[in-house]
């Protein structure tokens, strides 16, 4: 109680202002009440008043119930009840309603830092995460930009490109029995369609002196084909490679189909050589077109105008990229490739040529 | 997933979403948003839209043409209309992210009426999950009036909270953080001007509106005799001639058309006493009630149900954003886990 007093007075020196107790109770002389119907009035006991009026909060120690206390008695005398709570809170200060309840307050200011530190670094990340998909794409690409955001054509592409690579594999290894015609048909075999092929071994068979030789080859040619297309590639590759010569070429084959191949080949062998470095490309419609040789070195880059021819050498196998695929022709080994077996989704096409 | 991390952005909220005002109290900035809970549809053809909310809607209120309806979509506490009421809290929680950058996505504390049903919370958490809050938790409003009234929640001492509101009264008695004793009742501030209205309509043969009696009951209004005497004039629109009249309206005569609804918060407040643990009972006789909510401010009224109950009867500072305070507060809290007021059902 006198340390109550000892701070109402140096308060009082300080700033001249009376302690809430001392103007409740000035206040209450001035209306000739007394403490007892005070307490009767606000049905608190006489000591809880003589308490407040003293300004000695012993009796209510939560400080709640002291400012409302303080408000109600303010209000039963008439003066205003704002003036008595800045009093109270002038001398206890207004901080222990906080304490009271959380002590999440005291932890509070580092945490929000915390929070604002969490989502700064979040958000880097995130913006740092969509900058390398974004490289990550461009990089994938190349300069292409056609395939951006399409993901499913992409797949498509690829899955095709390990096909052709499989295709050519097995074809490859024929080229090593005898590099003739008979390696054409697994291309553009793609069509899986006996009648592009039967086409496509006829516009090889222009060439060819005799029409029954030329039959004869055509049949030759269909039928490894269809096996090597029935059956994985890998299944090809074996069958074909330990065999050297023309007759072992078509183990499946009659033996006289064989040779009556062998005889066609002979016929196209001269052009044949010459075919294996060059291709050649019509564009129909402007076309994005990349293409690098064996040795990685790019023979061909850059959009392609509309209705111009371009004709190319290098070493194979050619590594290909060539968009708006539908408005391109390309003719390799004297033979058209069927573009569109390689064209994903977006219409480009990646493929390698000659291997 | 996109809620979580829009989350990051929002910050989290306590919502005292009352049948008279909706209050919210964002944490680490306190009270952003005190509007009247009135939404203004617009209907044009089969089309619905909002036309306003809060402020602008409730001037609307009684006042609107044909094609918009001024609506109050909370009803005793609970949510009469929902869609209006989720659209209501959407805007209202937008308005309190100035960022328009991302939607937001805050965790949300709404105070419900104690003596809701499951239907009626799961309402209110519905609507305020609809309204793009991530996580909603449930308070019950006398627990959030006593701790945004600074009681001593959690100790082992009886506090008795009586928080008169728009919609509803609650009473509770709380004691070591949970409710020992609560009632609701559905008389509050609503229930005020509806008398008000009967009694000029009775007396003077005159029809005032909603807003006029409301304005009457703040002005003039008072619960217990012996107060200064206050007039006011209104105008209402006689129903013997049909005209609108001007006439001249004392405190008394409010005072007299208060007594019912004043009688049943009074008998309220008496049955939670006589069914309190004597114990409570007896910290409630030393301390007293705590009196939060709007209709605190009824002239009076402290003085009226300490005279009816024999005990000290505090109201609490700043009595109309007590349950958003609260709320507040006890958001702060949720991060502790063992915090056991709050409901996530």
């Amino acid at each position: 109680m006198s340390e109550a007093q000892e701070r109402q007075e140096a308060h009082l020196d300080t700033a001249g202002l009376p302690s809430p107790g001392q103007m409740l109770k000035r206040e209450r002389e001035r209306l000739g009440m007394n403490l007892d119907e005070v307490a009767v009035q606000l049905n608190l006991r006489p000591a809880v008043v003589t308490g407040l009026e003293a300004d000695n909060y012993d009796q209510v120690p939560v400080a709640a119930y002291r400012r409302g206390y303080l408000r109600a008695y303010a209000r039963l005398v008439g003066i205003d009840e704002a003036k008595v709570v800045d009093a109270y809170n002038a001398q206890h200060g207004r901080n222990d309603i906080e304490r009271k309840i959380s002590p999440v307050h005291a932890t509070k200011p580092p945490s929000r830092v915390g929070a604002w530190i969490f989502k700064l670094v979040t958000l880097l990340v995130i913006l740092g995460l969509i900058g390398l998909t974004l490289l990550w794409w461009q990089s994938r690409q190349g300069n292409d930009l056609l395939g951006l955001g399409e993901l499913g054509g992409q797949d498509a592409v690829q899955s095709l490109d390990e096909q052709a690579n499989g295709e050519s594999a097995a074809g490859d290894t024929a080229i090593d029995g005898d590099a003739t015609n008979e390696t054409l048909p697994p291309l553009p075999e793609q069509g899986n369609d006996l009648g592009l092929v039967d086409e496509n071994a006829g516009d090889a068979s222009d060439q060819p002196t005799s029409d029954a030789v030329a039959e004869d080859a055509e049949t030759g040619a269909v039928e490894p084909g269809n096996a090597s297309d029935a059956t994985p590639p890998a299944d090809a590759a074996p069958a074909t490679s330990p065999s050297e010569t023309a007759d072992a070429a078509a183990p499946t084959s009659a033996d006289d189909m064989a040779g009556a191949a062998a005889t066609a080949t002979e016929a196209q062998d001269a052009p044949a050589v010459i075919d294996e470095r060059s291709i050649t490309l019509v564009f129909s419609e402007e076309s994005w077109t990349e293409i690098f040789d064996a040795t990685d070195e790019r023979i061909l880059v850059g959009l392609q105008p509309a209705g111009s021819q371009v004709t190319i050498e290098g070493e194979p196998p050619f590594r290909l990229t060539i968009g708006n695929a539908t408005g391109v022709e390309m003719t390799y080994l004297n033979q058209p490739v069927d573009l569109a077996a390689y064209t994903g989704g977006n219409n480009v096409a990646r493929f390698n040529l000659g291997e | 997933m996109f809620k979580r991390l829009r989350g990051l952005f929002s910050s989290d909220l306590s919502i005292d979403l009352g049948t008279a005002n909706t209050l919210i109290y964002v944490r680490g900035r306190g009270i952003v948003l005190d509007e009247p809970s009135v939404v203004a549809i617009r209907q044009s053809g089969n089309m619905r839209s909002v036309a306003a909310v809060g402020v602008d809607a409730k001037r609307m209120l009684g006042r609107t043409p044909g094609n918009i309806n001024a609506i109050r979509p909370m009803k005793d506490g609970v949510i009469a209309d929902f869609t209006v009421t989720e659209q209501m809290l959407q805007h209202f929680i937008r308005k309190v992210h100035q960022s328009t950058f991302l939607t937001p996505s805050p965790r949300v504390l709404v105070c419900v009426p104690c003596m809701s049903t499951q239907v009626e919370r799961r309402a209110i958490k519905e609507s305020a999950e609809g309204a793009g809050a991530r996580e909603v938790f449930l308070i019950e409003e006398p627990m959030a009036a006593a701790i945004g009234a600074g009681l001593p929640v959690e100790e082992a001492q009886g506090s008795m909270v009586v928080d008169v509101g728009g919609g509803t009264s609650e009473i509770a008695i709380i004691s070591l953080n949970g409710v020992v004793y609560s009632e609701s009742i559905r008389v509050g501030g609503d229930r005020f001007d509806e008398a008000i209205t009967a009694y000029v309509r009775r007396h003077y043969g005159s029809l005032i509106g909603e807003a006029t009696a409301e304005r009457i009951k703040e002005e003039i209004g008072c619960a217990y005799p012996g107060g200064e005497l206050r007039e006011i004039d209104v105008r209402g629109r006689n129903l013997a001639e049909g005209i609108p009249r001007s006439f001249t309206l004392n405190s008394h005569e409010i005072l007299d058309a208060l007594q019912d609804p004043l009688a049943s918060i009074i008998a309220a407040v008496k049955s939670a006493l006589e069914q309190s643990p004597p114990e409570l009972a007896s910290d409630i006789a030393e301390r007293g009630l705590v009196l939060t909510g709007g209709g605190a401010l009824l002239r009076d009224i402290d003085k009226l149900i300490a005279e009816e109950t024999g005990l000290p009867v505090i109201i609490a500072e700043d009595p109309l954003t007590c349950v958003a305070r609260g709320g507040g507060k006890a958001l702060e809290m949720i991060d502790q886990h063992t915090f056991e007021l709050l409901s996530s059902d």
